[in-house]
């Protein structure tokens, strides 16, 4: 028979076999959520585009992509259910709260000017009952304070020297939010010999593609992708602290937003860990660590396993002697970026990070570490735990 | 044990279903007897296309005039059977624009709605057809649920005072002088017999007429015609696609519910009750419809299927597709001197209602009386809650799906439980959308066996039935079984093997 292979993004190749029913993190905790199989292949045999769409469950997709990793076919279900989600929300309109919770890169400038007024306010109650009361944003949520100055002016006022040079794409969080880990990051590439530049930069996007915004993601990628190809292509590789942004610039820019570079971009894109160990692989990375005798444990966000990559950061930091670390055994912190400030998703997210407090408590750790912001405020918020990135530790290792 | 009824009628697909209703219309008592479920013969395996009559304008005017004067009372009736999607007949380069023309004349003569597209037009519409077509004349056609649609006819007749009996062959017609005085019947599934008594008997076996006239040792002259079809994962096109040619193998796409029907071949066949979708028609119905919709070629089949249709012989011979398609009443008093025999057979689907009326009338003459039919004035048991597609994705995530496909509800299926009657697996299946989706029951069947055990409804050996079962699902996805679809089979027939030790 004469028949051509079918295209791998189609539904069809859905084999029904319900292996990623298995790990989907929002199913396991609501009826609400149908499971991947039926909210992506399956819903999508119902779907017309001609037709307003009808299933608002769609909308508690938590964006993990667990279920892309252990699909046998090669579904994309986590798109499949984004493209569903966003027609469901284009057409239903969204609240003024998601578009300040996914346009904060606008104000964080001020925000962090003026941080004390501004985290006197993010942690005032009444404040809080009023983002909870008008904007739906759930007030048992502690909002992340900003700081100052932010990670971009006390760079203006460091001079980073090394032998070679590497690109760092921060991120709109580390910059206003998480500092530090910015700092720390530049400083061990520059134990590394690296003098680190900071190519033009918007935010990724992703918080507007999490919720749906196609346009609006798409803007940002337009705006970031010449910028990183212009660094490129004058011969500097591009480094990223932040999981979510690096996925998104790395996966979602070519797959789901077809911007034009963005796979040129991707590939001289590295996770900043990643890059580490490419260096120790080639026996180029600085190794003289002090004794760290710490507890620690390490929580994979998702979108670091959906990178492909393994757990570089583990690979690394058990170069670190004395340093006692143990591998989180649990998926999805549940915040899901935006998804768990959200007042009416609040329980979900906090009944899915139950797993993973469990696993927590269980290790009994000083610090908790992972590379994904989201991931940090919600272990923050679960466990009441000080966590951090972990170039954090490496640097102290370094530097103590 | 022996019943007696004023009318028998043979038969329990779309025709014989349209006569129980339009007879208990009129008040006439009925008795309907059906070798297997309703929908068993072409009435459940057609291709289900709400004919505008396009599909015959220019060879037969007069068929294409009964289809669309139907196709607007049906509209009326049973709305909750139609999908109104609208119909095109696409021309591409190889066809060139002489039919076109001729049927563009032909559907004004026939005052069938039709209208000329461009080929922007067309794409605009629908943008998976083939980029290099002329043009695409609009009609009003339509798809049409041939299950619901049959049921709703025989539980108006219900309603009405009809009976109904199922899974019962009429293996006997004993003539006695001008009449056919008794009637004999078996029970297949339990093997009782019974003895009929009719005043009239009215011969709706469509395909098996021939047959069952030989029983009263009389023929009708009639060909049979195997015609295939496959059915896709996932519904392609919004409206129903037709070749603007001289009709042909594999010319029509229509859509229905959340798939799409490619359709179909025409072969000529001696026996109606073994036959198989061959691999040179499913090459073929790739080739042709692909041709109007190239996406088929990469596209995914979740089963092949096959319907018989009778045909009248009209001299031409050759060509099975130019004998009429107009239906056959035949009067066999008249014909053969046996006073309370009718026989009707032939038609479409569209038609059925029509061929109920004349047969009903037919019969009323012969009893004497003067009542006239109604049944294109009353709507449809159910015509007052049409439902699409949306509302069996609306509720997912509040209930229990038992079949994840076809999102088929347990409750709905307890439902249509609750009604009774039902004799075998085959019969809820006809009755809800189980196993016509994906997996094709591979995964809710099981689910459905589990329910019945629970609900004490399982009668004789689950394992036969299931076996039975997967033989003909089997029958139906082999034609059209590669790619990824092997693996799903695999996994499939290791649950069934390895689990359920079959
Ligand atoms: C391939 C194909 C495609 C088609 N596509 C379309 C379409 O798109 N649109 C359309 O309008 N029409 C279509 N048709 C035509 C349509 O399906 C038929 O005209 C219609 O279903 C005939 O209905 P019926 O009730 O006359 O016959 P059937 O549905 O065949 O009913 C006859 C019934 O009699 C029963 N029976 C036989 N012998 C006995 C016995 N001895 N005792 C008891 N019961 C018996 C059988 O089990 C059967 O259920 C198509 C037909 C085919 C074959
Ligand atoms: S992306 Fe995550 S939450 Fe969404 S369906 Fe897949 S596993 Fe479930
Ligand atoms: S894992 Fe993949 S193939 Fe299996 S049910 Fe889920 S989407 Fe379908």
């Amino acid at each position: 028979m004469n028949k051509k292979p079918w295209p791998k993004s189609n539904p069809d190749v859905c084999i029904r076999c319900a292996a990623c029913m298995a790990v989907c993190p929002v199913s396991r905790v609501t009826p609400l959520f149908p499971g991947p199989k039926q909210a992506g292949p399956g819903a999508e045999r119902f779907r017309k585009t001609e037709d307003p769409s009808v299933d608002p469950w769609i909308d508690l997709c938590i964006g993990c992509h667990l279920c892309d990793l252990v699909c046998s076919s090669g579904v994309p279900i986590s798109e499949l259910n984004l493209i569903a989600r966003a027609k469901y929300l284009d057409e239903k309109g969204r609240p003024l709260r998601d578009w300040l919770l996914t346009h904060s890169y606008l104000f964080s400038g001020i925000a962090s000017f003026f941080s004390v007024i501004t985290n006197f306010l993010l942690k005032n109650r009444a404040f809080k009952w009023i983002a909870d009361a008008f904007l739906s944003i759930d007030r048992r949520r502690e909002l992340p304070p900003y700081q100052s100055p932010t990670f971009r002016q006390w760079f203006r006022g460091h001079h980073s020297t090394g032998e070679k040079k590497i690109a760092y794409f921060y991120g709109c969080y580390i910059n206003t939010n998480e500092m530090d880990v910015g700092k720390a990051t530049v400083q061990v590439l520059e134990a590394n010999n690296f003098e680190v530049i900071l190519p033009p930069q918007e935010c990724c996007g992703l918080p507007m593609l999490g919720n749906g915004n196609f346009k609006g993601a798409r803007k940002m990628g337009l705006k970031n992708v010449p910028f990183l190809l212009k660094t490129i292509r004058s011969g500097v590789e591009i480094i990223f602290s932040s999981t979510s942004c690096g996925y998104m610039i790395r996966h979602d820019y070519s797959r789901l937003l077809n911007i034009p570079g963005s796979e040129e971009v991707a590939e001289h894109l590295f996770d900043l860990f990643e890059f580490l160990r490419n260096l120790r692989e080639n026996g180029n990375l600085n190794t003289h660590f002090k004794e760290f005798p710490l507890k620690v444990a390490y929580f994979a966000p998702c979108h670091l396993r959906s990178l492909g990559i393994g757990l570089p950061a583990l690979d690394i930091l058990r170069l670190i002697p004395s340093l006692q670390i143990e591998n989180i055994e649990a998926d999805c912190c549940g915040l899901g970026g935006t998804f768990g400030f959200k007042k009416e998703k609040y329980d979900i997210s906090q009944e899915i990070g139950k797993d993973l407090k469990a696993a927590i408590n269980r290790l009994n750790p000083e610090i908790v570490l992972t590379d994904c912001e989201g991931c940090r405020m919600q272990i923050r918020h679960l466990t009441g735990l000080k966590v951090l990135h972990p170039i954090q530790i490496l640097r102290d290792a370094w530097m103590r | 044990m022996n019943l007696k009824t004023e009318v028998l009628i043979i038969g329990g697909g779309a025709t014989g279903a349209g006569i129980a209703r339009d007879l208990s219309l009129r008040r006439i008592p009925s008795l309907l007897i059906e070798k297997g479920d309703f929908l068993s013969g072409a009435s459940g395996r057609n291709h289900g296309l709400l004919h505008s009559g396009g599909r015959y304008v220019v060879s037969d005017p007069e068929a294409a005039r009964e289809c669309i004067a139907e196709n607007r009372i049906l509209r009326k009736i049973a709305p909750h059977c139609i999908e109104e999607t609208e119909g095109l007949f696409v021309s591409l380069p190889e066809d060139g624009l002489d039919f076109r023309d001729r049927f563009i004349q032909a559907c004004e003569e026939t005052t069938l709605p039709a209208r000329l597209l461009s080929r922007d037009e067309t794409l605009s519409l629908e943008p998976g057809l083939n980029p290099d077509l002329l043009s695409a004349v609009k009609v009003p056609d339509g798809a049409i649920d041939p299950f619901e649609l049959v049921l709703a006819n025989v539980k108006d007749a219900e309603a009405h005072g009809a009976r109904c009996l199922l899974h019962t062959e009429i293996t006997s017609l004993l003539v006695d002088g001008d009449r056919v005085k008794t009637v004999l019947a078996k029970d297949l599934l339990h093997g009782e017999e019974y003895l009929i008594e009719a005043a009239y008997i009215i011969n709706a076996t469509g395909a098996w007429a021939d047959q069952l006239l030989k029983l009263a040792g009389l023929r009708t002259a009639m060909a049979l015609s195997k015609g295939s079809m496959l059915i896709t994962n996932q519904r392609l096109t919004h409206r129903v696609v037709n070749r603007c040619r001289p009709p042909s193998d594999g010319d029509i796409i229509v859509p229905n519910h959340t798939v799409s029907i490619l359709g179909t071949t025409s072969i000529p066949l001696e026996d109606a009750e073994n036959f198989e979708v061959t691999h040179r028609e499913v090459s073929l119905l790739i080739r042709e419809t692909s041709k109007m919709l190239p996406a088929i070629e990469e596209t995914r089949f979740i089963r092949a299927y096959a319907g018989i249709r009778p045909l009248f012989q009209s001299g031409e011979k050759g060509d099975d597709r130019a004998i009429s398609r107009g239906f056959v009443l035949i009067d066999h008093e008249k014909r053969d001197g046996i006073r309370n025999l009718i026989t009707i057979t032939g038609g479409k689907l569209v038609t059925y209602r029509l061929m109920a009326e004349k047969t009903s009338d037919l019969l009323c003459r012969k009893m004497g009386i003067d009542v006239s039919c109604t049944t294109h004035l009353n709507t449809l048991p159910g015509a007052e809650k049409p439902s699409g597609l949306k509302d069996r994705l609306k509720p997912l995530g509040k209930v229990e799906a038992l079949c994840d496909c076809e999102l088929v509800r347990r409750e709905e299926v307890e439902e249509v439980l609750r009604e009774g009657k039902l004799k075998d697996l085959q019969d809820i299946l006809h009755r809800t959308r189980l196993a016509k989706g994906t997996c094709q029951g591979g995964f809710c069947v099981y689910r459905l066996l589990g329910m019945l055990n629970e609900l004490g409804l399982t009668e004789g050996n689950p394992n036969k039935i299931l076996k039975g079962f997967l033989e003909e699902r089997w029958k139906g996805i082999r034609p059209v079984l590669w790619e990824s679809a092997v693996k799903e089979e695999e996994l499939i027939e290791g649950i069934y093997k390895g689990i359920f030790n079959l």
